[in-house]
Parts: structure tokens; sequence; C-alpha cells
């Protein structure tokens, strides 16, 4: 392997630590210095307001609430460490768990949404960068720019009002039928069914970004030396976009996807709340709603994990394709 | 000719062709903005006008509830039809233009400034500063937006400020990244330092060297941000995060059409959701606007 792409790679990993302390620092304060009661926090309303004052003095003793904040953050990180995130009261189990069991749902969606997202992006991209400037181009940026504007939230209301509602092809929520057929075959027909109408939606969500990426890196590819030398050789236009203009875009794609990850969280959340997907971002609108203060820290650490995984993975792509970045 | 030459030029470290006609550049631009009155700008004018103007284009009050027509499809007496307590939705979607232009403005300015100060100082002072701020906007940056501003409004109470703020909080970091890149090429300047050997003060070289010249990212990025503050708003509104329900704001009132749309109605979501997309989209068109007016040459563009 080579020398400078280890040398990359080290230098790149080295920065994550830090990064690391920092958002657990971050979650802790905003935590602290938030006006929840973190006894309301660990135990939950409920639970807190069926205890005697003895027994809270107790529960504050016992949880380390009555010690400096140094202390406790210290104390936080050691249980963090250990892989003890508290426990949610709201789904009755500890928080890693109820985390990890979502996770696999929320990554089906996104993957799902995300590919298609890339595609179509890529596709209305790569059709109005060659027409630049002709009729189809000004019609793709100018719906373009509506999606843009539009929030996905109003996307999916419309998707179901139309395809639920109206027309009724598609079911409106949850990831499987009440009554979810046994066989294997069945069931996966099921989900995916279920799958389309919230997939969709990320999609047309997200297709803005990658649309005006590859199209403005294609714009400017076409005006290298180097399409000329395609073109003087006698290649026919399709041939000189996809091997050539196409082929040195796709470079700032991969890392344009890896950068996305914040975005895609945020996407989650909102077409897994309305759709009723049972995965990480149904997770967090639950919490948020019903206050589950352990559960919405966990998530954010979880979340920005995800985060620092995609822009590391997207650096990585970066240099692995791009000998350049690596001496930057 | 140089100029032109430079112009040519496509090397993207050479930003500083633009700057020395900046300021110039800036009062010509505000005089053509009001010569030539862009799409973006005037559908923004006449969105301010119904916000001020509301209670004079109402009829109907946009809180209090009238039972006795709950759902009613738009007609002549209501053009946006009724929501499930009656009340008008035309008068609601007009009052929801203050919330949502307050919340989108205020919100934005805060990101902008807070932002600006934080990159200005991080790229002037630069040392040990510079890399603490930084790291700052790193670790900001790491937890998912929608995340932490979740985590935010569940944890504060909850009013019109309290979004405001939050929206604020965490969307400083892109102009505190942009306007420090920006400081620091400025700062290397010939006629920066010929200031600094004649002896002028920090404060004089950042008010009147370095500030004056990064006006237009601030005027594009709160223009930008606006639209994007204004997202924010509706989507927290719409999870039932953000404005407090009795008020109108266009996300309230999504967060009310969701519980509809499943019986088929569509005027409670539609007409509200319409206003969202015509108004960022105003608002992005007019940033574009200004982009191309106010920073012509700069590659890259200024992104949020």
């Amino acid at each position: 392997m080579d020398r400078s792409l280890v040398r990359y790679a080290t230098k790149r990993i080295m920065q994550i630590p830090p990064l690391l302390l920092g958002i657990s620092i971050l979650t802790f304060l905003i935590f602290y210095l938030s006006p929840v009661n973190p006894t309301v926090a660990y135990l939950g309303l409920v639970t807190v307001q069926k205890m005697s004052p003895e027994d809270l003095d107790r529960v504050e003793e016992q949880l380390g609430l009555n010690q400096p904040a140094h202390v406790r953050y210290i104390g936080w990180l050691e249980r963090i460490a250990h892989g003890d995130w508290g426990y949610s009261h709201i789904k009755k189990r500890p928080v890693l768990d109820v985390i990890m069991e979502r996770f696999p749902a929320t990554l089906l969606l996104t993957i799902t949404g995300y590919s298609l997202s890339a595609l179509l992006g890529m596709m209305l991209g790569v059709i109005s960068s060659v027409r630049a400037g002709s009729r189809i181009d000004s019609i793709l940026n100018g719906l373009n720019y509506i999606i843009y504007s539009t929030p996905t939230f109003l996307l999916a209301l419309l998707a179901m009002l139309v395809f639920s509602v109206w027309l009724g092809w598609l079911p409106s929520s949850r990831m499987l039928s009440v009554n979810a057929p046994t066989s294997s075959w069945l069931l996966m027909q099921d989900r995916i069914h279920h799958l389309i109408l919230p997939a969709s939606v990320l999609a047309v969500g997200h297709m803005a970004v990658f649309y005006t990426y590859i199209r403005s890196s294609i714009i400017e590819a076409m005006q290298e030396d180097y399409i000329i030398t395609a073109r003087a050789k006698g290649l026919n236009e399709v041939e000189v976009v996809l091997g050539h203009a196409i082929r040195n875009s796709l470079l700032p794609f991969i890392t344009q996807m890896g950068l996305s990850v914040p975005l895609l969280i945020g996407g989650s959340v909102v077409v897994e709340s309305i759709f009723a997907w049972p995965g990480i971002g149904k997770l967090t609108y639950d919490a948020a709603l019903r206050a589950d203060y352990m559960l919405l820290m966990g998530i954010t650490l979880f979340s920005s994990l995800l985060v620092i995984l995609g822009n590391l993975l997207a650096d990585m792509a970066c240099a692995l394709t791009d000998p350049r970045v690596r001496y930057d | 000719m140089i100029r032109e030459t430079m112009a040519r030029d496509k090397d993207k470290t050479m930003t500083y062709k633009v700057n020395p006609i900046l300021t110039n550049h800036f009062v010509l631009t505000l005089r053509s903005i009001s010569k030539f009155l862009s799409p973006g700008l005037l559908a923004i004018i006449i969105l301010l006008i119904l916000a001020l103007s509301a209670p004079y284009l109402t009829p109907y009050d946009p809180i209090g509830a009238n039972l006795s027509e709950p759902m009613h499809p738009p007609s002549w007496d209501h053009p946006f039809g009724t929501d499930h307590l009656g009340r008008d939705l035309y008068s609601r979607v007009l009052y929801g233009t203050r919330v949502s232009l307050l919340v989108g403005m205020s919100a934005s300015v805060m990101a902008v400034g807070m932002g600006g100060l934080i990159g200005l100082f991080s790229g002037y002072f630069g040392g040990r500063m510079d890399s603490i701020l930084m790291r700052l906007v790193d670790t900001i940056y790491s937890p998912p937006e929608t995340i932490l501003l979740m985590v935010l409004v569940t944890m504060f109470t909850r009013s019109v400020w309290t979004i405001i703020l939050a929206i604020g909080l965490t969307h400083w970091m892109s102009t505190a990244r942009l306007v420090r890149s920006e400081a620091l090429s400025i700062r290397q300047r010939p006629y920066v330092e010929s200031a600094i050997c004649l002896g002028a003060k920090d404060g004089y070289i950042l008010l009147r060297h370095i500030a004056p010249n990064l006006l237009y990212i601030a005027v594009i990025s709160v223009t930008l941000m606006t639209a994007h503050a204004i997202l924010t708003e509706s989507f927290l509104s719409f999870l039932g995060l953000g404005i407090p329900p009795h008020l109108p704001s266009w996300g309230n009132m999504l967060n009310e059409g969701q519980r509809d749309i499943m019986r088929g109605i569509w005027w409670t979501t539609l007409f509200p959701g319409l206003m969202i997309v015509i108004t960022v989209l105003s608002i992005n068109l007019l940033g574009e606007d200004l982009k191309r007016r106010l920073a012509p040459n700069r590659e890259g563009g200024i992104a949020l």
C-alpha cells in the first residue's frame, strides 16, 4: 500500500479523538445547562412523582447528581465508555439497546433513498449539463430550485395524499402490514411495498444537492483541455461525456455523499416520523415529544459518530482516488 | 488591462480580484437593485406588506375557534377553507407570514452575526484562539443539525425566542468558517500590512479594512440563511416542537394538516405548504441574485 496514503489516513484518524471529546463535552453541557431536572431525566417524570423525598435524595446520591459538574462529566463519560448509555424511560430499556435495535431500519431506508437520490440527481444533472442553456436545462433548474425550497415534510404529506389516500396504491405507514404474511418471500414483498413511498420522498428531497453538484462539475469539466482532446480524437458526444467528463466529476460526488450524512439523518427524522417507520428518526421524534432526555443524549452521541464516520470515509475515498489530496 | 487578464485567470486562489472594487460595487449594486427589482425581491416586499397589514386583510380571527363551521373546503367566504376548529385558514396563513418572517430573519441575523464575529476574530488574531474556535466549530458541526436542534428545543422552555435562539446557535458555523478564511487572506494583503506598520490598532484594522471587505458575505449569508431558518422553523413546528401550538405558524398548521390528510382533506396542508415554498423560493432567488451581483467572480460561491 502506498505510504503517503497510510500517512494521510493516520493523520486523519488522529483528528477523531479530540473531536469525540469535544462532542461528549458539548452533549453533557447542553444537558447540564438546561433547566431539566436530572433526576427526572434519569428516571422519567412519572417515576419521580411516585417517589418520596427521602427516596429522591437517595437516588440523587447514588447517581452522583449532587457532585460538581466535572466529576459528574467524568462519571458519565466512564459509563458511556463501558456501554452504559443510560435508561430510556419511554422504551423501558437501555438506550444503547434501543438505538441498536432501531438502526437497521434507518439504514435500510436511508441507503435505499440515498441511492435513488444519487441516481436520479446524477441522471438529471447529466441531461441538463450536456444541454446547458437549453430549454430542458432551464426547466430542470427551475424544478430543482422549487424542490430545494420545499420542505421534505410537505413532499411527504403530498405524496401520502396522492399515493395512499387518493390512489390507494401504497401503504402510508409502518414497515410491515398489521397482518404481515409469514413466508419470507411475501414478507420481503410487503416490506418493499412499505419502503417505496418513504424512500422516494427521501430521494426527491435530497436530489437537489446531487443534481446541482453533478451539473456544475460536468459543466466545469467540459471546458477542460482533455475534453477537446477526446473530441479531437473522434469520440462521439456520448463517449466524451460518459467516458471523460463524468469520470472526473465522480470524485467530488463521492465526497459529497460522505458529507451528506447529517442531512440524511435529518431527512430520516422527517420521513420516519411521518410514515411511522421504526428507525432512529422516529425514535428521536418520540424521545423529543415525550422528553426522554437520556435517549436524546444517546442519539446525539450516536448520530455524531455516524457523521464522523461519514466524513472519514469521504476523505479516504477522496485520498484513494486522488493522490493530490494526501499531500495537503 | 491587468484586471481583465486577472478576471480571465481561473486560478481559485486569486479571490482578491473582486475586492479592490467591492465597496464601490456594493453601492452600485444597491442602486441597481432599486432600479431593477428582481422577482425575488418583489415577492419578499409583497410578503412583508402582507405580514404587516394582516389585520386589515383578514376578516376573521386567526386564533379564535368557530366550531359551527369546521373543515369547510375552500369557498368564497373562506378562500383557503377552514380547519378542524373552524378557523379561517386564509387569515391564519396571512398571520403565519409574520411568525415565519420574524423567526427566519431574527435567527438568521443572529447566526450570521455570531458566525461573522467569531470568524473575524479567529481569522484575524489566529494562533491559539483560532485553533480553539475552529475546534469548537468542528465539534458543533458533528451532531446532525436536526438532532441538535431537537435536543435544544426539548430541553429548554418553549417559546418563539427559544426557537430563534436554538436556530441561531446551531447555524453560525458555516459563516464563521467562510469569514475566517476570508479574514485570513485579507490580513496578508499589503494594505493591511502597511496599516500595521503605521501603528494602526487591531480594532481599527478590523473595522476599517477587514469588516467592510466582508460585508458582501454577510449580506448574502443573511439572505440565504433566512430561507433556511424559515424551513427549519416550519420543520420544528411541524413536528410539534416549535412555535407554541396556539400561534398561527405555517409549520403548526401543517402539523394539524397531517391529521387531516388521511381523511383526504387537502386544503389544510396545501395552502400553508404553498406559502412556505413561495417564501423560501423567493428568498433563495434574491440570495442567488445578490450572489451574482456582489460576488460575480467568486468561484465555488457562498454556500451555507
